[in-house]
């Protein structure tokens, strides 16, 4: 397997969006937006895709420095880490996240609490 | 005003008379009394104050003709 | 006096001409209006009250500007005229009086009493008056400063009990009036003038005089008296012209500063919901920021429900694994135990030598052992490395971000409502209190009580001086009489001039207060006779007056009985009015507005029983939920002679029709 990356980040598309996000002050970083958005992606158990013009701005160090995203991730995706590393999955699922998050957002804000309550009805 | 009011003030004044100024003429209180009753409500005194001096003056006049 | 008939056109509610009979027989002679309020029984009452006087009067008794009087629908469509005619007879005589105003050519819109043109007209017996008798004539009837106590407003008697609150205004103006219904300022005008008839006397007195030989020490002393009255007079004069533009002037910022205490109120309410806007912004804050810690820490929420059921499954399979490593340990001290039988070779329990088939039976189980215990392999790596993970993913909890989350949504939510209808209350105050300067409503409040205590001084002072005046008065008294004592001085005119006006002056100074104190024991009776009338408690020996009118309520026993309902407090109010009535006036009509307010029934009962007697006419201007037609006035049914409802057209609109009970 080859090494895993040491910086992450997410599509340019991505980036924009995660950047709009940002500017509404719904999160106090980036990052933090950032993990919801790899939260979201493995809560809703998805596999996304490779990302196309990467854009990376995170180190893997300050976004996990307990390792708790990469030891989640090797839980509950070890199938795809036998084709990819934890970070370039992890990549890949904030990506999906971010672009999930968009569209939930409306009127400048995004709905958490709704966002949790159909995750524990899928749960259910 | 009413007749027993007419009389009120007028008895008040006829003993008041009586007690204080024994020697003083009873019609010419009750005539003075009289003008105060006509002009009881009126705002400007300068009638009723000129038609009382007017009494005294002719009650001066025939006292003094008189002596 | 019985009034016979009312015309009225234009005025406030009764748009075009209404006209209304009043009932003259001598026992059927109440009158009943029915009208909701706001439809136009107190303007019934200021219809009368301004074809008689000139004046409408409405709340907080300010008056009523006669572009107001003027019917709103009417002045819409142009119509600016009022009047209003009045037919009654009195003493004898019958007496047609009619008020009117009109808009002056000139004036396109009037918005000033001003801009109209008024006329009085009143015929006696078909003769009419010449204009400036009409007042004169009216004030022998029904004078103005005592149609207080006929046109009477229900609501005004409250105002009786500011009555035994010494000094307070609306006390000393209702006792002027009551001192005008006695008849007491002919007396005191009587004095006043005698005395300004006495003092030029006295100053002729002492002219003549001082050409007489022997008499000028007199006339000297005389003089010196004199010029001090006129010094005394003259500054009582003026302290009373300085009391009375302080009082107008703190009775303006009265009325000013009642009219403001409600902007200063809302002033008030502006300042607390700024900051209880201040507040909710710095919890809107506060919330957010929260929010965001919070979010920041969610996604460990979002990993939780999915990581558990792996952890589920690596516990499920550790117990599995633990057991495995247990059956391992068994099975480990289990093939110990065997090979140790085999080397020492002896039975445990019994330490014989073991037969030899005994040995391979022992050999056999130790290789099957063995055997198992080799199989597992493996396991006990796998048992450390899902020991392992289960740690680790056990250290990755959710932060319950789901409830918290929706606690700091409900408390954001809740601060906007609040902020938002803060922020509208204080657009709406604002409002309120725009155009109005708060900063000037306290100045005037200042003024108000500088106001107050110069009243205070200025009343003392004149007390003062009306004391140094009496003085005067009396040494001026001692010295005409030393005058008249000589008979050189007593053959003079103004000797005797003087000395009859002296004396008409002390008798008439004399008579004031003595009658005060008679008319004060006849109006007591009265009302208490009226009381016990129309009272319904019967442990009472009726009512005593004080100095201010006011009036006390006694047992039995003679004892003051100190509280009162509001109830009796009306009663005894009313019991005022009737001794005033028949004190003040000979017999006449009494239109009372809502009279009963907050009377219960069996009160109710004896006043319309008792009143109708000691009037000529009374009149009730009631409101529907005053009383019900059909009970309440079962006992007088006999006695009306009239009855009236006001209906409401439009707002601006109310018509009177006759009405059956």
């Amino acid at each position: 397997m080859t090494a895993d990356t040491v910086t992450v980040g997410l599509s340019k598309s991505a980036n924009e969006k995660l950047n709009e996000l940002h500017e509404l002050e719904i999160f106090s970083e980036k990052m933090d937006g950032y993990r919801f958005a790899i939260g979201l992606a493995l809560a809703h158990g998805v596999v996304p895709p490779e990302i196309s013009k990467r854009e990376t701005f995170l180190n893997v160090g300050s976004l996990d420095p307990d390792q708790s995203l990469r030891r989640s991730v090797e839980a509950l995706m070890p199938e795809q880490l036998l084709e990819t590393t934890p970070y370039r999955l992890i990549e890949r699922l904030a990506d999906w996240g971010v672009n999930e998050m968009y569209l939930q957002a409306t009127h400048g804000d995004i709905d958490f609490v709704a966002i949790f309550d159909r995750l524990g009805q899928q749960a259910s | 005003m009413t007749k027993t009011d007419e009389d009120l003030g007028l008895q008040t004044l006829l003993a008041a008379k009586s007690e204080i100024a024994p020697t003083l003429d009873a019609e010419l209180l009750r005539h003075c009394y009289a003008i105060q009753k006509k002009y009881q409500f009126s705002d400007d005194r300068t009638l009723s104050a000129s038609a009382m001096e007017r009494l005294i003056d002719t009650a001066v006049s025939r006292s003094s003709s008189g002596t | 006096m019985k009034l016979h008939k009312l015309t009225a056109m234009n005025f406030m509610p009764y748009k075009g001409e209404t006209a209304v009979d009043f009932p003259t027989d001598d026992t059927r002679n109440v009158m009943i209006v029915f009208g909701d309020n706001m439809r136009g029984k107190t303007s019934l009452l200021n219809a009368i009250r301004w074809a008689f006087y000139g004046r409408a009067i409405g709340r907080h008794s300010r008056a009523i500007q006669l572009q107001d009087i003027v019917n709103r629908e009417a002045a819409l469509e142009d119509d600016w005229k009022v009047q209003v005619f009045v037919q009654f007879e009195a003493n004898g005589h019958s007496y047609d009086l009619r008020r009117s105003a009109t808009r002056r050519t000139h004036v396109a819109t009037p918005q000033r009493p001003e801009d109209f043109s008024t006329t009085v007209q009143l015929t006696i017996d078909g003769v009419p008056t010449s204009g400036d008798q009409v007042e004169t004539e009216i004030n022998q009837i029904a004078p103005e400063q005592v149609s207080r106590f006929f046109l009477f407003d229900g609501e005004l008697l409250q105002e009786y009990e500011s009555l035994l609150v010494e000094g307070s205004d609306q006390g000393r103006q209702i006792k002027e009036a009551i001192e005008h219904v006695l008849g007491v300022p002919s007396l005191i005008h009587g004095r006043t003038e005698l005395g300004a008839i006495l003092k030029a006397a006295t100053k002729q007195q002492s002219r003549d005089l001082s050409h007489i030989q022997g008499l000028e020490k007199q006339a000297e002393r005389q003089q010196d008296l004199t010029a001090r009255q006129d010094t005394h007079e003259r500054d009582l004069a003026k302290l009373q012209d300085r009391l009375n533009s302080t009082r107008a002037e703190r009775e303006r910022l009265d009325d000013d500063l009642d009219a403001a205490a409600s902007i200063l109120a809302a002033k008030g309410r502006i300042d607390g919901l700024k900051q209880q806007k201040n507040s909710l912004e710095e919890l809107q804050k506060r919330k957010t920021v929260e929010r965001r810690s919070l979010l920041a820490q969610a996604w460990l929420d979002l990993l939780d429900s999915r990581l558990q059921i792996k952890r589920d499954l690596l516990q499920n399979r550790q117990t599995v694994l633990m057991e495995g490593w247990k059956r391992q340990g068994q099975l480990q001290t289990k093939v110990d135990a065997l090979k140790g039988l085999l080397t020492t070779g002896s039975c445990p329990t019994c330490g014989q030598d073991m037969a030899n088939h005994r040995r391979d039976e022992i050999g056999l189980a130790l290789g099957t052992l063995q055997a198992e215990l080799n199989s597992d392999g493996g396991e006990h790596a796998e048992l450390q490395a899902v020991s392992a993970q289960l740690a680790a993913l056990s250290k990755i909890r959710g932060v319950n971000a789901r409830d918290r989350l929706a606690e700091i949504d409900r408390d954001r939510k809740k601060a906007e409502v609040d902020l938002q209808r803060s922020e509208n209350e204080i657009e709406r105050l604002k409002e309120e209190v725009a155009g109005h300067d708060t900063a000037e409503l306290a100045r005037k409040r200042v003024l108000q009580q500088e106001a107050l205590k110069e009243e205070g001084r200025l009343q003392t002072n004149i007390l003062t001086v009306r004391k140094e005046i009496e003085q005067v008065r009396e040494e001026l008294a001692v010295a005409q009489k030393a005058i008249e004592g000589l008979a050189s001085a007593r053959s003079q005119k103004s000797t005797l001039k003087v000395s009859i006006a002296t004396d008409l002056e002390r008798t008439f100074t004399a008579s004031i207060e003595r009658l005060r104190d008679k008319l004060r024991t006849k109006v007591e009776a009265l009302a208490s006779d009226a009381f016990l009338h129309m009272t319904t408690q019967k442990g009472y020996r009726g009512l005593e007056i004080n100095t201010n009118y006011g009036l006390t309520i006694l047992d039995k026993a003679g004892r003051k009985v100190p509280l009162r309902s509001a109830g009796a407090e009306q009663i005894v109010a009313l019991s005022l009015i009737d001794g005033l009535n028949r004190t003040g006036r000979a017999i006449g009509p009494v239109v009372m507005d809502t009279p009963f307010g907050r009377l219960d029934l069996k009160h109710r009962d004896n006043i319309l029983n008792y009143l109708p007697t000691v009037t000529s006419q009374f009149v009730m201007l009631v409101h529907s939920g005053e009383i019900r037609p059909e009970t309440d006035l079962a006992t007088i049914k006999s006695k009306i002679g009239a009855v009236y409802r006001i209906v409401e057209i439009t707002p601006t609109h109310s018509k009177i029709e006759r009405a059956i009970l």
